[in-house]
Parts: structure tokens; sequence; C-alpha cells
């Protein structure tokens, strides 16, 4: 795991446009990072949310078709918070939201994304699919889940999760293209499986 | 049932209807405020309605219902507007950009609406909505909405409330009438040609003053060339704020032309490409356009010579004051919100970062940020593989990232 001066390296150098380099936007605080002595970087929540509703469809099917995909559209409903205003996550609710910043992993890196003590002890999960790949371009999307008994008030900008990262030595493979960025929260698709297909 | 119990009816179903819009989740609160005046407006013109129907008045009652009826008609689709400012096909990041930008323009107490149209030209709209002064509507085609590279056509509806808040109306209304008045001297034969019911009249300037009918020919002249001078300003307010991009989103949404015939109170598409290529301020043959304004086309309609006097009159007077409503636009704008517009300088920085799939780190400013945007759309549109993404959809993203960053940093200047 790359402490807090190897940390505040690999920003500097995705500040200049590195391709070795971790780059964050908006850049976090490099010189608090590397004296903080912390081996993470603490992200804030975006401004995009999407929720899932009651509709028609029945179930996630794991054995989707593409053309299936349709029906998860129908299924989430999208909504979008200014600063200064709040979303509120009720006890036993789930939503999607992304990162504030918009990073882009070089092949040499890769990572976890882990939630913040202050709101784990309050009942927010921030993140159940916690790898970050290198290569990995665009703002992270969070799965929050408020499992307390308390409605939680999340706003964004707020520091909502931190991310820990890992050096791959002479990694040279990324595994998303540059195309594969987005600013919102997405269901993604679910990748076709022959091996899952020919057990069925 | 009488009229009195209809348009009563009519009046409280129209409030009903805005109550249950304002249960929607409203992403900004100015959609919410214009709902809550629209509804008092509407509550003050069920008031009416009572007072008209104790007066006992007949006349007065038909003149009250016929005056609610009109604003009903008139209002519905400004209720459609607000209510769509909350469908998140928006580009809801744009909205803080565009609300700086507007107070600089027009005062701290401009309120703006971002929302969508379901009607293609974003260029339209009725601005003129008297009980929401202060609001600014920008509306971009609902099929567009997620396109970041239209948003500097905003800019021109963004000019239609500062031609209302600058009283530009009052204040180029002699020009136009004298130059109305000049152009019918100087036709006077294409006059005479098309009413020749009036030959014996003399072009003299007490004739002009006296003649009702010649002062009918001049004051709707006057009127078609104001609207004309307005549409032109508007154009002028977002080449300067936008430049290059003003006129590349102008070509894709429009080029080569809407269709069916045009509307008199525009300029040409033709008239209008040209001033936006030589008034504009950017050399558009940088940007992938030998001859801008060929690129559009208007359908000609023969008309009889008594109906194309007017429009041919306003034209001549639009082609005319081109020049002085660019430099006016350009007056205020950069005396205004100068800090705003676009830098060719600020342009390369973050093109960089599109190139390398990052948003902008510092940008400047919203023109600045969609010029790039602009940019690598036109260097990567060629040979652009969109079986993985498409190149606008792309490109949004980097674009409405970047103008994320931007009230980020805004926000945050003094923290």
């Amino acid at each position: 795991m790359l402490d807090c001066a190897e940390l505040a390296k690999k920003l500097r150098l995705g500040n200049d446009a590195d391709p070795d380099g971790l780059a964050i936007v908006p850049e976090p605080d490099i010189d608090e990072i590397e004296k903080g002595g912390e081996a993470s970087v603490t992200l804030r929540l975006g401004r995009w949310f999407v929720s899932l509703r009651q509709s028609s469809q029945t179930y996630f099917d794991t054995d989707i078709e593409q053309a299936e995909h349709k029906n998860e559209a129908k299924a989430s409903k999208h909504y979008f918070v200014p600063f200064g205003d709040q979303f509120v996550l009720h006890p036993g609710r789930f939503v999607l939201s992304s990162t504030l910043e918009w990073m882009k992993f070089p092949p040499t890196l890769g990572g976890y994304v882990g939630g913040k003590s202050t709101w784990a002890r309050r009942g927010l999960i921030i993140e159940t699919a916690a790898g970050i790949h290198p290569g990995f371009n665009g703002c992270l999307t969070l799965e929050l889940t408020n499992v307390g008994e308390v409605p939680i008030k999340i706003r964004p900008g707020m520091k909502i999760c931190q991310i820990f990262l890992h050096a791959i030595p002479n990694g040279k493979i990324s595994s998303g293209g540059l195309l594969t960025g987005r600013r919102r929260p997405f269901l993604g698709k679910i990748k076709p499986d022959p091996l899952l297909k020919s057990l069925m | 049932m009488d009229i009195k119990f209809n348009t009563e009816k009519k009046a409280r179903a129209f409030v009903a209807q805005i109550d249950r819009i304002l249960l929607s989740d409203f992403p900004h609160k100015a959609s919410e405020s214009a709902l809550n005046l629209v509804r008092q407006f509407f509550e003050d013109q069920l008031a009416r309605i009572t007072r008209a129907g104790a007066s006992n008045d007949r006349a007065l009652l038909e003149r009250t219902c016929t005056t609610t009826n009109q604003r009903i008609f008139e209002y519905l689709p400004i209720l459609g507007f607000l209510l769509r400012s909350t469908n998140t096909r928006n580009s809801f990041e744009a909205y803080y950009a565009f609300v700086e930008i507007a107070q600089a323009l027009i005062g701290s107490g401009a309120n703006v609406i971002f929302s969508s149209e379901w009607d293609f030209s974003p260029l339209t709209y009725p601005m003129n909505v008297g009980v929401l002064p202060e609001y600014v509507l920008l509306g971009m085609p609902s099929s567009e909405s997620p396109n970041a590279l239209v948003l500097p056509l905003a800019g021109h509806e963004l000019g239609h409330s500062v031609w209302r808040n600058e009283q530009l109306e009052n204040k180029f209304a002699p020009l136009a009438q004298d130059e109305a008045r000049a152009y019918l001297k100087a036709n006077w034969s294409n006059f005479i040609h098309a009413f020749p019911e009036h030959s014996h009249v003399q072009s003299t300037d007490e004739e002009l003053s006296n003649n009702l009918f010649l002062n009918f020919v001049v004051s709707n002249i006057m009127q078609i060339a104001l609207s004309q001078m307005e549409e032109i300003f508007c154009d002028g307010v977002g080449a300067c704020l936008f430049r290059q991009s003003y006129a590349l989103a102008f070509h894709y949404l429009l080029a080569p032309s809407l269709g069916g015939a045009r509307a008199t109170e525009y300029p040409t598409m033709q008239n209008r490409a040209n001033f936006i290529a030589t008034l504009g301020g950017v050399d558009l043959t940088k940007h992938g356009f030998a001859d801008y304004k060929s690129e559009f086309s208007d359908l000609i309609i023969r008309m009889p010579p008594r109906e194309k006097f007017t429009p041919d009159g306003a034209d001549a007077i639009g082609v005319k004051l081109a020049p002085l409503m660019y430099s006016e636009a350009q007056t205020i704008v950069m005396s205004k919100a100068g800090k705003f517009a676009a830098e060719q300088s600020a342009q390369p920085g973050i093109l960089n970062k599109f190139a390398k799939g990052l948003p902008a780190r510092e940008p400047r400013s919203l023109p600045d940020i969609v010029n790039a945007g602009w940019a690598y759309f036109q260097s990567e549109a060629p040979t652009f593989q969109e079986n993985e993404r498409e190149l606008v959809e792309w490109i949004s993203e980097l674009i409405l990232k970047s103008i994320e960053v931007l009230e980020f940093r805004s926000r945050t200047k003094n923290a």
C-alpha cells in the first residue's frame, strides 16, 4: 500500500499529466496528504444520485440480456442535488452516487475505496464493490446504504469516502479504455458470462 | 354554464396544476419561486373574476373572462417549461455558471431557469413573461439537453433578457423609425409599384409625417425591424460571450435551415450567419468553414409586392444596423460580464486535458470550456470510433464535469 509520501508523489505527477501519475480533479490538498500520515486520499460526494424505485420490473436477472437493460433504466430514478442542498438517506434505503472527483489511474496503480469511520459508525455504508482497477477513468460510483436506524442527511461536497492505493510494479495494461469515464453514477452493464450460460 | 363559472373552473384547474407541479423535486429553487409567482398571479385573476361578477356589468365580466382565458393560454406553456426544469436530462452542471453570467449582465436579482423545450429551436421561446420579469428562461431542445456542445445557444436567450433589462427597444426605436422612413423614401418607386392606389402621394417629409397610410407602413417596417434588431443583438451577445462555439453550435442546430417559410421577425438565416461570421469576432475559416454563410439557406417564397415591401424594408434595416447591434452587444457584455467571455488563450490548456480523458483542472469560464470541447469534437470527429461510445456523449461528460469544477472553484475560492 502506498504511504502518504508515495501518494503525494503520484498525485503531483498526475497534476503534471505524467502518465505514471494519479490525476484527480478537483485535486485534493496534496500537502495535507503528505503531512497527514494517512495512507489514503479522501474524496467528496458528487451531486447525482440514482435510486431504484418500485416499478413493474419484478427482479434483476443475473442472466440479463442486452435488450433488457431498458427495464433497469425504468427501475431507476435520477436526482441532481445542488451544492448547499441535501439528500436524505432513510434507514434501509439504498442509493447510488458518485465521487465529486474525476480520477484517472495509471496502469501502475490499483486500489480500494472504503468508507469513513465517522459515517460508518452512524450506519452509512459507502461501497460494496470496492476494487479500483488500473486505468480506471471517471468518477467512482458509490453504493450508499443506511443500515442504521436514523435518517442521514448527505450533502454534495462532503467528505464521503477514501481510496487506498497499491502499486502494480511494471504495470502496463489498463482495465478500461480512455472513453470509459462517467460523471454520474450508473448501474453498469452485466457482462456476458459464457461459463454461467453453459451451467444453466 | 355561464362564462364566469367556466372561467373560474379553468383558472382553478390551472392553479391546481401548479400545486401538483410544486410537489416535484426541484434541482434549483428558481423554478419553484417562479411557479409561486405564477400561482399568485392566477389567484389574482380569480379575485378579479369574482369582483367582475359582483359588479353586474356584463361587458366588464366578459372582458375579465377573456383576459383570464388569454392568460391561461399564454402561461400554460410556461408551466410546461417550469415542470421540465426538474427533468434530469438537463445539463444541470451548467446552471450555476449561467446564473453568474446572468447576474453580471442583468443584475444580482436575476433568476435563471434551466429547462428543456419540446420545440427544436431554442431561439424562439417567448421571452416576455410579464409575471417573471427578473427570470431568464434558458431552454435547450429536449433531444439535445444532454449535449453540452449546444450550451452557447443559451447566450442568445440571455441576450433577450439583456435587451429588455437595458430597455434597448426604447433606445433604438427612434433610429429604427428614422431608418424606416429613409427606406420608404429611398424605395419610393417600389412602394408605388406595391401600392399603386397611393401613387398620388409624394415622398416628402411632410407627407411621411401626416399621411396615415405612410405612417402605417413606416410603423410596420419599424416594428419588424426592431424585432430583427433584437434577434441580431441576441446573436451578438452569444457570439461575444462564446466566440466560435456560438457559431459552431448555431450551425450544428440550425444549418442548413429548419425548413418552412421564414418568420419575418427574424433576419434570414443567411443574414444571421453572415453577421455571426463577419461581426462575431472570430475567423471561422480557422474552425472549418470556408464560407460559413453558404452553409445556410432560406426558402424563398414569392410574395406579391405589397406583402413583400414591409419585410424587405425590415431586412434592409437589419443589415444596415447589424454592426451597431453587435457593437452594442459587445459593449454591454464586455463591460458587465467581460470576465466570463471566451479567451482564445485559455482553450489549449483545457483541450490538452480533454485529449487525456480528463476534465479541466482550473477552468476560467464556461465559454472557455465549451470552446475547448468544440475543438476536441472537431479534431476527433473524423476518426472517432463510436462503437465504444458516442463522441458527443463523451465530450459532454468532460465539458459538464469541467463546468462543475468551475463552480466548485468559484464557491471554494475563499475557503
